[in-house]
């Protein structure tokens, strides 16, 4: 199947690891151009050095960018501008499911969390979607599966990932038929460095029976799983595609009625 | 006390052409003895990654800014936003120049007196003499509200204070009114950079600011062995500088182990202005 997304101008956040590494790497094996964005940790450099080294210095380059600082975004958005002139597609990474365990967390970590999740994400559309809509290109969401139930994932995540699903919907429909917008619902993604993976160190034997007893694959998904699907919507095998949240959890969600 | 003399702990120190050969060493020395190095230069990316590498390694709050030093709003509102972020500013290290590489075209060499143009000399200019008198005048001026005041340290070169040798430069089988030689703007800019340390050393002394100068000789980098010879022999030390052979000075004049330095013109050069 050919995706047809060879030299399209990507941008990635939440790019230092995981997922939005992964969709990077994929994007850059479809011969297509990347930027990869996170809070400037050494560790984005590393990479960005590391996939130059394997794809071409022409074809990826690294940005620091704080996502849920506007005037970071607004500075982000003036380099690619510089670099590229044009954008094709954005993928919307930046989240952290960390937040505390009680039914209505206090105002403080729900302001929190709700910056890191939601408010970035609308902000980063906000100041990028006039380059998509030139382009006519398209906006990919990571959301969560934590975004549809309740699963017992912190309130304030849960509900901002909802609020991601319901800013998709709305962008997809009224920007239609210029801009595709989907959303990417990801269930439990191991990759090494990632909370699983800390929480797996912690107690192997207890995350086992949770992954056994929730997920009919009984396994965890791989960044590259979800990696794909981001590929998958963004090419133009999937441009008749807008609106949708792509479910990818093993069947995480199918035993919930 | 004494074995704390070279350091920096917590002084927010701002160098200009931060991501240079020798601007990385300087930002490097300042975040190894506690300092946070705030990083101008042309290029966000270049900044951003500096800063990263730096708290990597070093823990320190290092933060990149992509600054045009020649831009007087620029640096107006950069002075706004480091002050916004750590409180203050402690020093400044006026390192950003151009650096013409001594070139050679076919037909007309244009780093030859006869044949420079206005639109050089300009550019040369604005980005090391009036690049630092901005920054001077918007950072400096910040550090001489703190009570302590603090460091302004410029970065001269040997060239400030001795003419290039245009012999090192020459080609063979080139014709002499097409010899490369050390661009003008060069000695010009090194000298009056001398002139610009004497005149801060004294303009804010009753706020504690002290400001010196250091004169660099040349960097190994990669130059070819003939150059290399015949520079050598123009230096009684026999070699270049080593990359990292200025941050000694540096973090002296920054740190309070220099604090009754003022208005200082140090070569530090294997002492190729001796001879």
């Amino acid at each position: 199947m050919n995706l047809e997304l060879a030299g399209k101008k990507v941008l990635i956040t939440g790019a230092s690891q995981g997922i939005g590494l992964a969709i990077a790497k994929g994007f850059l094996e479809e011969k297509a151009k990347t930027c990869i964005v996170s809070r400037g940790s050494n560790q984005l450099y590393e990479n960005e050095q590391e996939l130059q080294k394997k794809y071409s210095a022409e074809n990826i380059f690294a940005m620091n960018c704080d996502c849920t600082n506007v005037k970071s975004i607004n500075e982000l958005q003036k380099e690619v501008g510089i670099r590229w002139k044009n954008l094709d597609i954005v993928i919307i990474n930046v989240g952290n499911g960390q937040s505390v365990p009680s039914a209505l967390p206090d105002a403080d970590e729900w302001q929190r969390t709700w910056k890191n999740n939601f408010e970035s994400a609308l902000e980063t559309a906000r100041v990028f979607l006039p380059m998509l809509e030139k382009s006519k290109g398209v906006l990919v969401f990571i959301s969560s599966i934590a975004g549809m139930e309740a699963f017992g994932a912190p309130t304030d995540y849960s509900t901002a990932k909802a609020a991601i699903i319901a800013l998709s919907k709305n962008l997809a429909r009224k920007l239609a038929p210029n801009v595709r917008v989907n959303v990417v619902a990801p269930g439990n993604v191991y990759f090494k460095g990632g909370t699983w993976d800390e929480k797996i160190k912690n107690n192997k034997k207890h995350i086992d029976e949770i992954i056994k007893a929730n997920v009919p694959m009984n396994r965890f998904a791989a960044p590259e799983e979800i990696a794909d699907s981001v590929l998958f919507l963004c090419s133009e095998r999937a441009k008749f595609i807008t609106g949708v949240t792509f479910v990818i959890d093993g069947g995480q969600t199918v035993g919930i009625t | 006390m004494l074995e704390n003399i070279f350091r920096l702990d917590g002084k927010i120190i701002v160098i200009t052409g931060a991501t240079g050969l020798l601007g990385k060493k300087h930002a490097e020395a300042i975040a190894c003895y506690g300092g946070i190095p705030v990083l101008l230069d042309l290029s966000k990316h270049s900044v951003d990654k500096l800063a990263a590498e730096l708290n990597e390694k070093y823990k320190t709050g290092s933060i990149g800014f992509a600054v045009d030093i020649t831009n007087e709003d620029a640096i107006k509102s950069n002075v706004k936003e480091i002050v916004e972020r750590f409180g203050k500013i402690d020093g400044l290290v006026n390192n950003a120049a151009n650096n013409p590489k001594v070139e050679q075209s076919d037909e007309v060499n244009f780093s030859r007196l006869e044949n420079f143009s206005i639109d050089n000399w300009n550019k040369d200019l604005s980005v090391g003499l009036t690049g630092s008198f901005l920054c001077a005048k918007y950072y400096g001026y910040e550090i001489s509200k703190n009570i302590n005041g603090g460091s302004i340290v410029n970065i001269s070169s040997d060239l400030g204070l001795i003419a290039p040798d245009q012999r090192l430069y020459s080609k063979l089988g080139v014709l002499e009114e097409q010899q490369p030689v050390k661009p003008v703007t060069y000695s010009v800019v090194k000298a009056g950079l001398i002139g610009l340390t004497r005149y801060l050393a004294t303009y804010w002394v009753g706020k504690n600011v002290r400001c010196n100068a250091i004169c660099p000789g040349g960097v190994e980098n990669g130059h070819p062995n003939e150059f290399l010879e015949k520079v050598s022999y123009k230096i009684p030390m026999n070699r270049l500088a080593k990359v990292d052979e200025y941050q000694g000075t540096l973090l002296w004049m920054l740190s309070d182990a220099s604090s009754y330095l003022n208005g200082a013109i140090v070569p530090v050069d294997g002492g190729r202005t001796v001879w």
